[in-house]
């Protein structure tokens, strides 16, 4: 049984997914935890952005634990190529994955990419209306929300953008932002990601739309509501994909149990960070920046 | 003494693309189709199509355009040739002192575009450019912005795909043959309705289409566009790469008033959908967002055997037609102006353009519609 300490997850949710693992026993720990399951787990996994300190993963590395970064990366490549190299150097997995990859409508859409159903993406469209209340009007930064989306984009096209444009336009409120990116791959494959903040609904829309020679998938909030009648009045309720962290753990537990190392992990986090400082270059310059992946 | 309106005699200034203008001014019983006429220089297709048409009508084709003007005592234009004879159609009819209903696109070519808009400016006939403003939901959601039930809008988003397609498949044909000539594809779609690219001059789905999601966000929100931002591609069909021309395109639009939007456009293949093409359009607002399905409301319709083409998802109550139809009498009536003039005509043709040169350049570029012109 692999043991792996959960930080980032509330208690039920780390239950609930332990109860769906197999070969595994989850523990759940508080940020900046130094207890008792953390320090026996052979195996930690960050499962939010708030809880994925660097200073925290190097010390699990440096345990010799096997880390899951299963989180919208917020830190620069730089300091991913440490932790990396810190991996390497103990001998166990660090695997950086974004939560969204794990949806059952992305994986779906991703296995038909992989099998061919669909041929060459020519557009990926994702659009993301998300509750003002969970933007930092303070921060410079890209919302987590748009990260993981631009992330996906590029994880279904199967390649790094070569160009980037995007705008920001904010609305009354400090909430209220848009924020457009439209991404250019070699061959004429695009792709437009648009985060809007919804106010003042603490409700959200998202829409993945995967454009392709022999096919189209559609994945969206609009068809996937329902419909509730109440009080004289409709509201269209939607049905969540289910427990993300199970499948997050699953993939990581059978990495692990593999033998995978270090070296066999996805490096698009580095395409991710470098796309994400050409998006806000482009947006404060107003221009579009080309994008160099090694 | 209760007067009749009076009823509008139009000409149907060829008909060699689409019939379906024609035949949707006809729905109103304002209007009445009294003749088919085109240049006699045309192509023997071309009188063929025409009087092909006029038999089906019950009127005469006369291939002498001034002529069935004068003669047949008509009010209204409908004009509907190849792309690159649009604007000197309209602008021959407009100087007759006739209005003008024109399928799109308005123009292929920018000076025809401003000669154009000139031309109805001066002589004040009402021209109206034929779209899909007035389908269920698209009149929907102009009611619920208008009442201001999502607030003020500050970005809009449009997918626009129709799920058809354009002859062979990119990089179906064999090596060595010669590239597909648009013009000659173009006539021979004509008999599924898929020619909305005719014209000697290739034309990407920018130029075709675009002019309905465009014509969405433009009488949805009053906005005007200023910049772009555009990708595209032939990603799908031969004609289509062997022409230079889109069938897949992306834009980022940046509208007047801070408001910010998107676009999502392609002939995408009938294999994409059950149903001929996903249309949606998502706006915000600073209190609350509409997200709606263009397609409806519809109804499914399934049954063994059904042919692969026919749609499973069937549009009803659309009464686009009529509307447009009524809209452009109220025009004529009170001199007003219509959903989509010449000059918003002209502002999505001039945002269409900067999205092309966009595409070449891999810059945005900045918007001249028709006030800066």
């Amino acid at each position: 049984m692999l043991r792996i300490a959960v930080i980032g997850a509330g208690a039920q949710e780390t239950q609930n997914a332990g109860s769906r693992l197999r070969g595994a026993l989850l523990e759940a720990c508080g940020a900046g935890s130094a207890g008792e399951p953390l320090q026996t787990a052979q195996a930690v996994a960050f499962v939010s952005r708030e809880a994925a300190d660097p200073d925290a993963v190097a010390r699990a590395l440096s345990a010799r634990q096997h880390v899951l970064l299963a989180t919208v990366i917020g830190s620069p490549p730089q300091q991913l190529d440490r932790l990396s190299q810190l991996a390497s150097e103990q001998g166990v997995l660090l695997t950086i994955t974004r939560p969204d990859r794990a949806l059952p409508s992305r994986r779906l859409i991703r296995q038909q990419i992989e099998n061919g159903k669909l041929g060459d993406i020519g557009l990926v469209r994702i659009c993301r209306g998300e509750p003002a209340s969970k933007i930092d009007s303070s921060s410079p930064r890209l919302p987590s929300a748009l990260i993981s989306d631009i992330d996906l984009a590029i994880w279904l096209v199967g390649r790094a953008p070569e160009t980037a444009y995007a705008v920001q336009r904010n609305g009354q409120q400090a909430e209220q932002r848009c924020i457009q990116v439209h991404l250019g791959f070699s061959g004429g494959g695009m792709a437009l990601v648009t985060h809007t903040s919804v106010w003042p609904s603490q409700d959200a829309h998202q829409s993945v739309s995967v454009i392709a020679a022999g096919g189209a998938a559609y994945s969206d909030g609009h068809q996937n509501r329902q419909l509730l009648f109440s009080n004289g009045s409709a509201s269209a309720p939607i049905a969540d994909e289910g427990p993300v962290l199970t499948a997050l753990l699953s993939d990581f537990v059978d990495q692990v149990q593999s033998g995978g190392s270090c070296a066999s992990h996805d490096p698009s986090w580095r395409q991710l960070a470098i796309v994400v400082a050409a998006v806000e270059q482009s947006i404060a310059s107003g221009d579009a920046v080309p994008v160099e992946c090694p | 003494m209760w007067t009749p309106p009076k009823r509008f005699r139009c000409a149907v200034l060829s008909a060699l693309k689409h019939d379906y203008v024609a035949r949707g001014v006809a729905v109103h019983p304002r209007f009445e189709l009294v003749v088919v006429a085109d240049d006699r220089q045309i192509a023997d297709w071309g009188h063929a199509r025409n009087q092909q048409f006029a038999d089906v009508l019950g009127v005469p084709y006369v291939p002498d355009i001034e002529r069935a003007l004068a003669d047949f005592d008509v009010d209204v234009a409908i004009v509907s040739p190849e792309a690159e004879r649009h604007c000197d159609l309209s602008i021959r009819a407009a100087r007759a002192g006739k209005h003008v209903v024109q399928d799109k696109p308005l123009a292929t070519q920018r000076s025809e575009a401003d000669r154009l808009v000139r031309t109805i400016d001066e002589t004040g006939v009402r021209f109206l450019m034929w779209n899909r403003n007035f389908l269920p939901a698209v009149n929907e959601t102009r009611r619920q912005i208008a009442e201001g039930v999502i607030g003020r809008p500050y970005a809009i988003h449009s997918d626009f795909y129709f799920a058809k397609d354009a002859g062979p498949r990119k990089g179906e044909r064999l090596p060595g043959y010669p590239p597909l000539n648009w013009h000659a594809h173009q006539i021979a779609s004509h008999i599924d309705g898929s020619d909305g690219g005719l014209g000697r001059e290739p034309m990407g789905e920018l130029a075709i289409e675009a002019i309905y999601p465009l014509g969405y966000i433009e009488s949805l929100l009053g906005t005007r566009v200023e910049r772009v931002f555009a990708r595209s591609t032939a990603h799908f069909h031969q004609v289509y790469a062997d022409n230079n021309v889109e069938d897949l395109a992306s834009v980022t639009l940046e509208m007047s008033g801070g408001v910010l939007g998107s676009l999502a456009i392609g002939r995408i293949g009938a294999a994409s959908h059950s149903s001929g093409g996903d249309i949606n359009l998502v706006v915000h607002g600073d209190r609350g967002t509409l997200v709606v399905n263009e397609a409806h409301p519809g109804v499914g319709i399934y049954y063994r055997g059904q042919p692969a083409k026919e749609p499973r998802q069937r549009r009803v109550a659309s009464e686009n037609d009529f509307l447009l139809a009524q809209n452009f009498a109220e025009a004529i009536d009170s001199g007003g102006r219509t959903i989509m003039d010449a000059r918003t005509s002209y502002d999505i043709f001039a945002t269409c353009e900067a999205a092309r040169e966009s595409c070449r350049s891999g810059r945005p570029v900045n918007v001249v519609g028709a006030t800066q012109s």
